[in-house]
């Protein structure tokens, strides 16, 4: 079985779609998601315990995505640690 | 955040003394009142980054607070295990920003039932997107490609295929779906990455390129 939910609007969250909303862009996304899959990838608590490190070295204008490949595939791949990240920059730049 | 007590917490964090990543630590791990005061000191600076990050959100700054004094709990309890590969406020700032964002899924999808629908109204869904591709050229291409992804999705067991459409076709998110499925974040981000690898073998086995699949969708 999958899944069937309705969404409020949430600016953090804004890019999930509505359930049942499905497009070709969705499908496209996931084949896409599927096709860079790499055999070995983080989990979600692999990449929060080097996530920090990897904003530093974002924020500094250094090759965060050189760097930390792994984290950087994971991002690109986790909506949930995406959007973490994109708040933890955020957070960051009030330091 | 109001002006006036983004400025407050302008002015604390300005009197702050500068602490190294070492001093953090060391303070954090002291007795009163040194500790205190290390604790009051990032409590600021933890404040004026949640604010920031999460200024578009139902949570209000009393609910900021509290998830801040929960992180605080928990960034003491957890010291040791501050490896010095970011700055001690960076570390601290993850945490938190990580417990924050935490609430606010459980805020969004908890008043929100979690319906189940069989997985087999997936070849409904590929008819739907069929009829929305006018150019038959390009339909035809399309059913091609959507027909292989409906085949390798069928050859997936029904909880990857579940976890699979819910993470990455229907956006909702990991920490809900483990819920859901009673397992726990990491356990079920492994599922879906077993699937999507299981996906990504059987679509390039037909022989197409990885760009012509994408094309194909285009």
């Amino acid at each position: 079985m999958v899944f069937r939910k309705n969404f409020a609007s949430d600016p953090i969250v804004d890019d999930i779609g509505e359930i049942g909303q499905m497009d070709l862009d969705a499908l496209k996304n996931l084949v896409r998601r599927c096709l860079e899959t790499p055999n070995d990838e983080l989990t979600c608590d692999e990449c929060l315990a080097q996530v920090d490190r990897y904003a530093e070295l974002t924020l500094a204008g250094l090759s965060a995505d050189e760097a930390m490949p792994r984290v950087a595939q994971h991002l690109a791949s986790c909506p949930d640690c995406r959007r973490e990240f994109t708040a933890l920059l955020v957070a960051l730049q009030t330091l | 955040m109001e002006r006036d007590d983004m400025q407050r917490a302008s002015l604390e964090a300005g009197s702050m003394p500068e602490r190294s990543d070492a001093d953090w630590v060391a303070e954090l791990k002291a007795g009163v009142p040194q500790q205190a005061m290390a604790i009051q000191d990032l409590r600021v600076i933890l404040l004026r980054g949640m604010i920031r990050a999460f200024a578009n959100t139902p949570l209000t700054e009393a609910d900021l607070e509290d998830l801040i004094q929960d992180s605080l709990l928990r960034i003491i309890e957890h010291i040791d295990t501050y490896r010095g590969e970011a700055r001690f406020t960076t570390w601290a700032t993850k945490i938190t920003v990580h417990a924050v964002y935490s609430e606010l899924r459980r805020m969004r999808w908890r008043d929100v039932p979690l319906e189940a629908e069989r997985s087999d109204d997936f070849p409904a869904l590929i008819a739907r997107l069929s009829i929305s591709t006018p150019d038959p050229e390009q339909r035809t291409v399309q059913d091609d490609l959507l027909n292989t992804l409906g085949q390798a999705l069928k050859e997936l067991s029904p909880r990857q295929r579940e976890a699979l459409l819910a993470v990455h076709l229907q956006g909702i998110p990991v920490a809900e779906v483990a819920a859901s499925m009673d397992t726990n974040s990491n356990a079920l981000y492994k599922l879906v990455h077993d699937a999507r690898v299981k996906l990504r073998d059987t679509l390039l086995a037909t022989g197409i390129s990885a760009e012509e699949i994408l094309n194909g969708f285009s």
